[in-house]
């Protein structure tokens, strides 16, 4: 696929939208995690913008393509891409979100809001149910396409690797998996926890087609997504290198901004360096 | 047992093209007949009860009913939260089949023993839970299960399956397979034969015992139940652990509804895992399971001991 640069400046920009709302709506409601948020901007950004075939209008119908958020804490992220391509108003973010009585919550749940097919928030399980839906669609020869965004310290969980062999086993060729490699967790760094090292050989040995990027470039993300996508045999999986954090120099690589929301006295230098 | 279950299955994705099967590396020699005939519509998940679930589940959210077969000492613990978030958080029309229930596995030991099986998946919103006391009621349970919007968990015995006197049917109904005035005994799911025996033993030293069939656990038939309580003494046969139990569940209802009963016994499991090695009938004879046990248990209660 060619894609121009006004394709990736698009992408670029539509990142930056995502994070100016997590910013948002984590500062206002008190709520949310803003590090892995920010982490996945690109990613989401790029994959919503110029590769899920998704109708905006109708997000829930069945021949979509479909994405999980495996990586169910990094919600703010996906309400935000989702409001931002239209699946519903914008200005629902800032009045929904954590908010009592509403169903935008700070983990999705299948079916609360347009454009979010699962409930997630406990790690380990969206990859599966991501091959589930591909399997589901190979039975009933559906040719749309399944994605899974996962993070690296979800995969500290055995299950994932076990959807990895499922998903080779049965040449899922329509699911591509990105992993969000920032390569911090809630309790420290991936290198002082397990240490999942390099992850794009593992995957591969597991039978997947691999492609590492760097995940906050949107032209390499842009290249990645094609080359995913022309892949004619089984699944693919983006090892996509990131920052946890990225976009705000003080929120990044940092363990307690997996946990904290901004306060006052972030808001300004955030604001400022996210434009 | 095993029969029915592999045979209600090619006829429900006979009828049904939505219908998957899908096992943990388990049904040698049973599930062979689906595979041949649905290729498309049988997987093997490996040894990985996690993936089996998540798999099943994202089948069911794409618009298929996907069953999810594996050991019943295995699937519902070692997926659990698999089960609780990916099946009954997102209500997914899955259903989980355990072969194995109880004790049923014997002398394999208490590895392969399901008696928490009842209290894992009672727990857990949006789930019904049926134990089959038969084949006949394991092959509609399939039906309606299958049928059902909803997730449903099926574990039946690995063991042939008991002669039941004829009956009918309904998922939400006990089954009532005799009266008597002096007492009832509620069975769960695989206890219904040794309750029957039971009730003939205490007919003999003339004790009148109502026996009803709890296929469904959960939800409980209380019309059945508070029906019992007219006998006003009610005894509740379960294979599986009485902590979080069946009759945990009926003493409540009986005790929120204000009916009175003069006697109330939990004939279930308490305590620890089997010891010595012991086949299926000695396990439940040591846990006071068998006929004879349940009747020597009854007895004594009416006699005041």
């Amino acid at each position: 696929m060619q894609i121009g640069e006004s394709e990736v400046r698009a992408c670029a920009e539509l990142a930056g939208n995502i994070r100016r709302d997590v910013l948002r709506m984590t500062y206002e409601k008190k709520a949310g995690f803003i590090g892995t948020s920010f982490s996945c901007a690109e990613i989401l950004a790029v994959l919503f913008r110029s590769f899920l075939e998704l109708d905006a209008r109708d997000p829930d119908s069945e021949k979509n393509d479909v994405f999980i958020l495996s990586k169910g804490h990094g919600a703010s992220a996906l309400y935000a891409a989702l409001a931002n391509i239209g699946a519903f108003g914008r200005e629902r973010l800032f009045e929904e979100f954590n908010e009592a009585g509403y169903n935008m919550g700070v983990h999705p749940k299948r079916g609360a809001l347009p454009g979010v097919p699962a409930s997630t928030g406990s790690l380990g399980q969206g990859l599966g149910l991501a091959c589930g839906v591909a399997l589901a669609d190979k039975i009933a020869k559906r040719g749309r396409r399944v994605f899974v965004l996962l993070g690296d310290g979800e995969c500290n969980e055995g299950s994932v690797w076990e959807s990895f062999m499922l998903a080779n086993r049965y040449g899922l060729g329509k699911l591509t998996a990105i992993i969000d490699r920032n390569r911090l967790q809630s309790y420290g760094h991936d290198c002082e926890v397990l240490d999942m090292g390099d992850m794009g050989s593992k995957i591969k040995s597991f039978g997947w087609n691999v492609i590492a990027v760097d995940g906050h470039d949107c032209g390499r993300l842009i290249d990645a997504y094609s080359s995913a996508i022309g892949h004619g045999g089984g699944p693919t999986a983006i090892v996509a290198n990131t920052i946890k954090g990225k976009g705000v120099s003080a929120f990044e690589d940092k363990v307690l901004w997996h946990y904290k929301w901004p306060e006052d006295e972030h808001m300004a230098i955030a604001t400022s360096e996210l434009g | 047992m095993r029969n029915a279950f592999a045979n209600t299955l090619i006829e429900m994705a006979e009828r049904d093209p939505r219908v998957a099967l899908l096992m943990a590396e388990v049904g040698f020699s049973v599930v062979e007949p689906f595979e041949k005939k649905f290729p498309d519509r049988f997987y093997n998940t490996g040894i990985a009860e996690q993936s089996l679930i998540l798999t099943a589940a994202g089948m069911a959210i794409a618009g298929m009913r996907p069953v999810a077969y594996s050991m019943s000492c295995f699937l519902p613990s070692r997926a659990f939260e698999q089960i609780k978030v990916s099946v009954c958080y997102q209500d997914a029309p899955v259903t989980i089949v355990g072969i194995g229930a109880g004790m049923s596995y014997g002398e394999m030991g208490p590895t392969h023993h399901a008696t928490e099986e009842s209290a894992l998946m009672r727990a857990l919103p949006n789930m019904t839970v049926i134990f089959p006391s038969d084949a006949g009621e394991l092959a509609e349970a399939l039906r309606w299960a299958i049928n059902s919007d909803h997730p449903a968990y099926v574990s039946f015995r690995k063991a042939p399956s008991p002669k039941l006197p004829e009956h009918g049917f309904d998922a939400m109904r006990a089954v009532p397979y005799r009266s008597g005035k002096d007492g009832a005994i509620l069975a769960v799911g695989m206890s219904v034969a040794e309750a029957l025996a039971a009730a003939d033993a205490l007919a003999a030293k003339g004790f009148g015992l109502s026996v009803w069939g709890l296929h469904t656990v959960k939800p409980l038939d209380e019309e059945a139940v508070l029906a019992a309580c007219e006998t006003e003494n009610i005894f509740v046969l379960d294979e599986h652990q009485g902590w979080a139990g069946t009759a945990g569940d009926i003493a409540s209802l009986i005790l929120e509804s204000g009916k009175r009963v003069r006697r109330f016994r939990d004939i279930s499991i308490r305590g620890g895992f089997a010891g010595k090695v012991a086949r299926y009938p000695e396990l439940i004879e040591q846990f006071g399971l068998d006929a004879t046990s349940v009747a020597e248990n009854i007895a004594s209660a009416f006699e005041g001991k």
